[in-house]
């Protein structure tokens, strides 16, 4: 049962991630529609910038995931909760 | 209580969305215009094949154009795109081309010049001197009539067909990354660096050769006072001789077999080489490989 402390900490980390991750999308935006205006002022034809689109693409929608979709399960805590319990063996 | 949702909560699932649907196109986008292929140059003619300018971003105008007179030799020169030219029973010079260019204004810039000069029609795009190469292929199917005696065609990228043609047609063909077919010449002189050359000819000369692919030709008649000299870097050597063919034969190839279907009275004869005579002897017939095989056969 977790404590009213973690689950703040918990809750803060989640918070974080998504302001994280909206800072880590608007940084994308803006870099691809300055790449689409250089691509589209100096050549009308082939669309390179989707290029970096795509990759960098891949990781907002990774990055997305993680702060809103899977914020770590109970496989996360039980993890965690086998490494403190090395710890306190070891101690 | 639960608190109300914030702007994040909001936003967050549809900038999620929105990268992904954008991902999504572009991988689509970049996936049509096909980047990594790298198989037979420019085939684009007639769905014939593959074109890397065939996905967007690129516009074509089909042009057809007829030229009257008794045109005896006919010059073609292309950078990217196949070369086709067929004989026909009409009595004037069809030339239909496909140019493509990045924009509709740079398709009206890209001229094509086919110039009639006495008996000799030359045809050849203009690539001017631009940034960026806004210039694409081109694709030729030119129709010419029995009056053609003389057929030079000279490409970069690209194949080069021929094909319907009367016997006795003096060929001059050569391409640097392209197939060469042509199906029936007189005197043929064929060139490739890379790309394969298949040939049927039946004039007095014959000069093929070849960097990297294989060559395969049928002679069907081979005067006297004329040669035959064959090369290739890498690639096999496969000729269909007509029996009854006098030659002063001289094959050889450095890492590859040699089979002749002929009876050949022997000068020399190694694994990789093979010297002698045929008939006669009369015309001096040499092929050469590297790494390849080479076979005579009837």
């Amino acid at each position: 049962m977790a404590t009213q402390e973690e689950k703040i900490e918990r809750a803060r980390k989640i918070a974080m991630k998504k302001m994280d991750f909206i800072r880590h999308f608007l940084i994308y935006a803006v870099v691809m529609v300055v790449l689409a205006i250089i691509n589209n002022t100096t050549w009308s034809g082939y669309q390179w910038w989707l290029w970096p689109a795509l990759g960098w693409g891949i990781g907002i929608v990774a990055h997305f995931v993680s702060a809103f979709i899977y914020q770590g399960g109970s496989l996360e805590k039980r993890l965690m909760q086998r490494e403190l319990e090395k710890m306190e063996d070891e101690e | 209580m639960r608190s109300r949702k914030t702007w994040v909560d909001i936003l967050g699932p549809v900038f999620g969305i929105l990268t992904a649907a954008l991902s999504v196109y572009a991988l689509v986008y970049l996936l049509w215009i096909e980047p990594f292929y790298r198989g037979d140059s420019y085939r684009s003619f007639e769905g014939a094949g593959r074109d890397f300018t065939a996905g967007p971003g690129w516009e074509s105008q089909e042009v057809t154009e007829r030229f009257e007179g008794s045109f005896r030799e006919l010059e073609i020169r292309n950078v990217a795109g196949p070369i086709v030219v067929e004989g026909w029973n009409q009595d004037y010079v069809q030339v239909r081309y496909v140019k493509k260019a990045r924009t509709a204004r740079y398709l009206e810039e890209f001229e094509i010049e086919i110039e009639p000069r006495g008996s000799r029609l030359s045809i050849h795009p203009i690539y001017r001197n631009m940034p960026r190469s806004p210039f694409g292929s081109v694709s030729f199917d030119v129709k010419v009539p029995s009056s053609i005696k003389e057929i030079r065609a000279n490409n970069i990228s690209g194949i080069i067909n021929i094909g319907n043609m009367g016997a006795g047609i003096e060929q001059t063909l050569e391409t640097v990354s392209g197939r060469i077919d042509t199906e029936r010449s007189g005197n043929l002189k064929a060139k490739s660096i890379s790309g394969s050359i298949h040939f049927a000819s039946s004039g007095k000369t014959l000069d093929i050769n070849s960097t990297s692919g294989r060559i395969h030709g049928e002679i069907l008649g081979l005067d006297p006072g004329g040669s035959v000299e064959i090369g290739t870097i890498s690639g096999a050597v496969e000729l269909e001789v007509f029996s009854g063919f006098d030659a002063d034969m001289r094959l050889q190839s450095v890492s590859g077999s040699i089979s002749c279907d002929f009876p050949v009275q022997i000068i020399e004869q190694k694994r990789n080489k093979l010297e002698g005579t045929v008939g006669d002897g009369t015309v001096p017939f040499e092929v050469k490989t590297v790494s390849g095989r080479i076979s005579l056969s009837r």
